[in-house]
């Protein structure tokens, strides 16, 4: 397997760890964490330097993101991300959303952008399905 | 004068107007009807006068003919005297002509008089010749009365026409002015009212204006149709009043739907957080213990506690908001020393390892009297989250507490010098589900929102002010009223 690096932004901890613990079991060895939507986008507009800091592990590719978070929720992140995206040309950087929230609504706002490619509903995940999933990008 | 008396007056005069003028046709009629009877008195006078002639020259005396044209001769005098009333009378007597009745009693004597020289005749007390003599001198008489009576009566009738004629001309020409005028002030005063109601000006000058120039039906339909207004016009203010109260509550209500979408959205979400959570963890402590690694299978069990304990906060955060919704209302004299204290004591381990300094003031003139639940839970949250959310780059994390009271208010103050509310985000203080430090602390983000709940249903007010030096939080609950 590629070394893949991936991104997690949740604002809970105990996600993270089971998240990061999921992806370590299917071959993941860089994973970023964020706990807000912004901090997130903060270190993607610190390109340069992180590219520089995480030698070819930076930018990530997947990013699995949250939709309930205190200062930036995921809707907030997914707008800047598109301006960001363009800006620094992280067209190959995908989003998969990673939320607790089953509320087709939640999942059609998360769909209207293009570059959210799966909708990753908490709990329901497995190492297998993780492990599948990630088969693409590698 | 009322407008119905006008035409009161307006009736009487076409009245007396109508009876004087056909009086006077009946007065002059009657002049007439006098001037006939003299002449049937004449023309039975002339055949009185035929019938003697004859006996002159050698006819019998007819008695009962005789007899049968004296009595109508009589009739006449007798109509003329039936005719006569009061006022004639005193015309009469005022014109000089009062005399002609007379004639007419004199006449009925006479004929009565020739009568009796006929009853004399039947009964042989006198002979035929005499009784001829005496009927002779009869026809003179009726015809001297005849002729003395036509002339007092065309007097009478002429003077009844002269003062008559002119009298009704005049009372018609009267009323016709009088009528007029009464007409012009009807029509003027409505006239008048108009231009009154149609002038500009403000509506007590021109109330002023109607007390002075109205008066009568006039101004009894102006304050009909006044109240009449005014009532209209208090219904339509209560209809809109009403109305307008009906778009407060159905957009209070809409508030409250929405409000009660995102906490069924928000709880829904927040409770299954943890339990998701739960899940995942739980496979991992299968996968170690099957794999032989306990010491991951420890450390992620008690990640399992740690998120049981955050639900069970969450659960009891919600029970309280409902607690905050409903009536709780058991009022009583709080003692406000042991409530901080009892808010203390969940943190006493977090006190003594951060060296957190907690100044207590209580100046009371007399107990605080309010509702305990609520009372509690505004002093736990405020005292907690200052405990909670203490800045540990500063030197030493303390709170103050201070609860006074004056005439109308409790005053609960708690300053703490903690991390304070980034300043963008201060107005969601109250909102739910908002969690402003969620590294430093998984609060169920309901604290503050209880909080304002409680203040609110005590008819009390909260602020806040607060920066990085810290944040302080003013409660206001006003006294109870006792009655």
């Amino acid at each position: 397997m590629k070394e893949l690096s991936v991104l997690i932004v949740d604002d809970s901890e105990i996600d993270r760890y089971i998240l990061t613990r999921q992806l370590r079991e299917s071959g993941v060895k860089n994973i970023f964490e964020q706990d807000d939507g912004s901090s997130a986008i903060k270190q993607l507009e610190e390109f340069e330097a992180n590219s520089d800091l995480y030698e070819g592990k930076f930018p990530p590719v997947i990013i699995f993101l949250d939709i309930n978070m205190p200062n930036l929720g995921g809707f907030g992140f997914l707008k800047k991300f598109a301006e960001v995206r363009k800006e620094l040309g992280l067209e190959s950087c995908v989003i998969m959303m990673y939320s607790s929230s089953e509320r087709q609504e939640d999942k059609e706002n998360a769909y209207q952008f293009d570059f959210v490619k799966d909708y990753i509903v908490k709990g329901e995940l497995t190492s297998e399905d993780l492990k599948r999933k990630l088969t693409p990008f590698c | 004068m009322k407008i119905s008396t006008k035409l009161l007056v307006i009736v009487i005069l076409t009245l007396a107007e109508i009876s004087l003028t056909l009086w006077s046709v009946f007065e002059i009629s009657k002049g007439a009807k006098f001037h006939q009877l003299n002449s049937l008195h004449l023309k039975y006078s002339a055949v009185f006068s035929e019938q003697v002639d004859k006996l002159n020259s050698g006819y019998q005396i007819d008695t009962d003919m005789l007899r049968h044209t004296i009595e109508q001769i009589r009739q006449q005098p007798t109509e003329c005297l039936a005719q006569v009333n009061i006022l004639n009378e005193i015309i009469m007597k005022q014109i000089g002509t009062y005399h002609a009745l007379g004639i007419c009693e004199q006449d009925i004597i006479e004929s009565n008089n020739a009568l009796a020289i006929l009853d004399k005749f039947d009964n042989k007390e006198i002979d035929e010749e005499s009784a001829i003599v005496e009927l002779k001198n009869y026809v003179l008489i009726f015809n001297e009365n005849s002729s003395l009576f036509e002339k007092p009566i065309a007097d009478t009738v002429s003077f009844v026409m002269r003062t008559m004629i002119p009298m009704v001309i005049f009372i018609s020409l009267f009323n016709i002015i009088f009528i007029g005028y009464m007409s012009r002030s009807i029509s003027g005063s409505i006239r008048g009212l108009i231009s009154l109601m149609s002038s500009e000006g403000n509506n007590d000058e021109l109330e002023r204006k109607i007390d002075q120039n109205v008066s009568g039906e006039l101004k009894e339909l102006l304050d009909v149709t006044k109240e009449r207004l005014t009532n209209e016009i208090m219904m339509n203010e209560v209809n809109e009043k009403l109305e307008a109260v009906v778009t407060a509550r159905t957009r209070s209500l809409e508030k409250a739907n929405s409000e009660l979408e995102q906490f069924a959205y928000r709880t829904s979400h927040d409770l299954k957080a943890p339990l998701t959570s739960t899940k995942g963890l739980a496979r991992f402590i299968i996968q170690d213990i099957e794999g032989g690694q306990l010491e991951n299978a420890k450390d992620d069990a008690s990640k399992i506690v740690e998120q049981m304990g955050k639900l069970e906060s969450l659960v009891e955060g919600i029970l309280s908001l409902s607690a905050a919704n409903s009536d709780v209302e058991n009022i009583k004299a709080l003692d406000i020393r042991k409530l901080i204290d009892e808010s203390k004591e969940p943190y006493s381990g977090d006190l003594e390892s951060m060296n957190f300094k907690v100044v207590e003031s209580i100046q009371l003139e007399s107990p605080m009297i309010s509702e305990e639940v609520r009372v509690k839970q505004i002093i736990d949250n405020l005292v907690s989250n200052a405990i909670k959310y203490a800045d540990k780059a500063k030197e030493q994390p303390c709170v103050n507490i201070s609860v006074y009271d004056d005439l109308d208010n409790y005053y609960l103050d708690v300053e703490d010098n903690g991390l304070g509310i980034p300043e963008h985000r201060q107005n969601e203080v109250f909102q739910m589900f908002k969690r402003f430090h969620p590294t430093v602390n998984k609060g169920s983000g309901l604290g503050m929102s209880i909080i304002k709940k409680h203040v609110d249903s005590l008819n009390g007010s909260i602020e806040m002010k607060s920066s990085e030096k810290g944040t302080k939080f003013s409660v206001v609950i006003p006294r109870e009223i006792t009655e």
